[in-house]
């Protein structure tokens, strides 16, 4: 018999109470985990994909905040970006979120620069490669190919037009993997903008170092005004879905965390009312007050620490299940890790600690005679 | 009786008062007492008489409004942490046995050593010692829910003599047995008492009880009655 055993012992007495408050918990960490999981995902997935495509900087417009940032007209900037100093290729990429059958959610369509590096990181697992830039036929990611149930050789209709699928590829990048890739040409005929990009891509030389990336930043910001060239990561993080999915993260962080710390509040204030002639008995027999609160504590640090494992498996439960509902598939990819979660338990432990502090102050300045007496 | 008459007092109580409603209630009204290492003394006395208050006061569960206490040499007014006074010299048994109900009897034994330096076993070992020696080898691991009244307050003897004090403090401690059962705990806590040289300070209603001790405490009104008793 030690103070954790005790601890557990009078959880244990009260199991339906305890449930309700384990469950409680579990529910608001739940919440944290799996929206913080998917924030981080989504921005992960997005830098993974510029990243796996070998681009070094990538340009847009300054004010562009979106994940797929306002078209511009690419010609003049893609000239006055080739002749910076360092500067192997630039290529632009147009991309939309169309919907390619009746019955199918809405998917990603990237147009490329046929034959640019873009391509190359790709791995072909069925059919073949476009062509030529004005062949009307699409890639699609295999992630595309399951959700469309489309295989090489099928068709597709975008925008009233319809293209075969003339092969199935594979990417690390989810957000890849889940859609169609044509050449730059044809989406921009599909989209109606004829010329027009949301990003180039800048891919540099193999001398180039982190100050000639630098340099050439400086260089667009001053011969290309109302055009900023940014790392991937630098786009990712600005962009305001990813800034909004954050800030929804770290709002449910808080409000879980005061909801859970209440709910430990409530129950220990419950057990110690219910429990207050037992305290009573624990003080004339010698127990300190110390040791009182520690008891208190311990239990509500159990509680909530219970509920921060329930609901990291259930908030990993639901990010798995939202990652494949359809509308979502390929559009998010959960990013679990460790510290997280130790980050996780550790915010549940804090919230015991909160919940339980009054509660076990309380009970430790029960006087000894007043609480035996208590009916 | 006489043995303990040249014993020192283990305490000295002088002039106790505890009053409560700014004085409107004395359940202690001038109290003076010594009781002698390893006495058997019995408070007797009618409901209301302050005999649970005197023996709350001792057991520092309450302070008292005014009066000296002094135990051994040390004045309970230098007491700095009064749990730990308690845990060490004083040990209770409650009329209604008082066990925690999720324990067995052998943790609810060793439940006031939680917190306690020394090692766990040595207590395990200590409290499977003591219930053994009140009889209740056999029922080391059963719940309070399942023990019979006797062997709850078997228990409850051997709660108070966990931690080894000087003073037993015992709150008509068979006030809810039958009185076979009263009898058998009576006989094993005073023979336990003896054994060990302890004092043993008992408020009980029967008089049967209180004739087996070394000395009896006739209380009214929150007054020791003068010139009654052994």
């Amino acid at each position: 018999m030690n103070l954790f055993r005790f601890a557990l012992d009078n959880l244990y007495r009260r199991p339906a109470r305890t449930g309700l408050t384990v469950s409680a918990i579990a529910l608001g960490i739940a919440a944290v985990v799996a929206l913080t999981s998917i924030a981080w995902g989504f921005e992960a997935s997005w830098q993974k994909a510029n990243d796996a495509r070998g681009t070094d900087l990538i340009v847009t417009r300054v004010a562009s905040e979106n994940t797929m940032p306002s078209p511009f007209k690419a010609e003049k900037v893609q000239q006055a970006l080739a002749e910076l100093p360092h500067v192997k290729e630039v290529v632009g990429l147009l991309s939309e979120m169309l919907s390619v059958s009746e019955d199918a959610p809405p998917v990603f369509v990237f147009g490329w620069v046929y034959g640019s590096y873009l391509w190359e990181h790709l791995k072909l697992v069925d059919g073949r490669w476009p062509a030529s830039r004005e062949e009307p036929v699409v890639v699609i990611g295999a992630l595309a190919a399951e959700m469309l149930h489309k295989k090489t050789g099928d068709q597709v209709e975008i925008e009233g037009k319809v293209f075969q699928v003339a092969g199935i590829f594979e990417s690390n990048a989810v957000v890849e993997n889940g859609a169609l890739l044509m050449t730059l040409d044809l989406a921009q005929q599909v989209t109606d903008k004829p010329g027009k990009v949301n990003v180039l891509n800048i891919k540099v030389d193999a001398d180039a170092t982190e100050a000639d990336l630098r340099n050439i930043k400086e260089q667009v910001k001053q011969t290309l005004p109302g055009f900023v060239a940014i790392t991937s990561g630098e786009l990712v993080s600005k962009n305001a879905v990813v800034r909004i999915s954050k800030a929804m993260s770290n709002a449910t962080i808080l409000i879980a965390g005061l909801v859970g710390a209440l709910v430990v509040f409530n129950t220990m204030l419950m057990s110690i009312n219910e429990r207050t002639r037992e305290i009573g008995i624990l003080l004339a027999l010698g127990w300190q007050r110390g040791t009182i609160m520690q008891l208190i504590v311990s239990e509500a640090v159990i509680l909530s620490l219970a509920g921060g494992m329930a609901g990291i498996v259930m908030g990993v439960g639901i990010a798995w299940g939202l990652e494949h509902i359809e509308l979502m598939r390929g559009k998010i990819d959960a990013i679990f890790s460790l510290p997280f979660f130790f980050s996780v338990l550790a915010l549940s432990v804090l919230l015991g600690i909160c919940g339980g502090f009054y509660p076990a102050f309380k009970a430790a300045r029960l006087l000894p005679s007043a609480a035996l007496r208590h009916e | 009786m006489n043995s303990l008459s040249s014993s020192l007092p283990i305490l000295h109580i002088e002039g106790l008062n505890l009053h409560f409603d700014d004085g409107q209630t004395k359940a202690l009204n001038g109290i003076d007492l010594d009781v002698r290492e390893g006495e058997f003394v019995a408070i007797v006395g009618p409901s209301g008489s302050g005999k649970s208050s005197l023996l709350n006061v001792i057991g520092t569960l309450d302070a008292p409004t005014s009066g000296e206490l002094v135990f051994r040499d040390q004045p309970y007014s230098k007491i700095r942490d009064a749990s730990l006074f308690r845990r060490e010299n004083i040990g209770f048994i409650f009329q209604a046995f008082h066990l925690i109900p999720t324990l067995s009897a052998l943790d609810n034994v060793i439940v006031p050593t939680i917190g306690c330096d020394g090692a766990a076993d040595d207590y395990k070992a200590h409290a499977e010692a003591l219930l053994t020696q009140l009889g209740l080898r056999e029922r080391l691991h059963h719940f309070p829910g399942k023990l019979s009244g006797g062997e709850r307050q078997r228990v409850a003897i051997a709660r108070a003599l966990i931690n080894r004090p000087r003073v037993i403090l015992a709150d008509e401690p068979t006030g809810s047995l039958d009185s076979a059962n009263a009898d058998q705990v009576l006989n094993l806590l005073t023979g336990i008492v003896k054994q060990q040289g302890l004092t043993l300070i008992m408020v009980t209603h029967d008089a049967t009880v209180s004739a087996r001790s070394d000395r009896i405490i006739y209380m009214r009104d929150g007054r020791i009655e003068q010139g009654v008793g052994a």
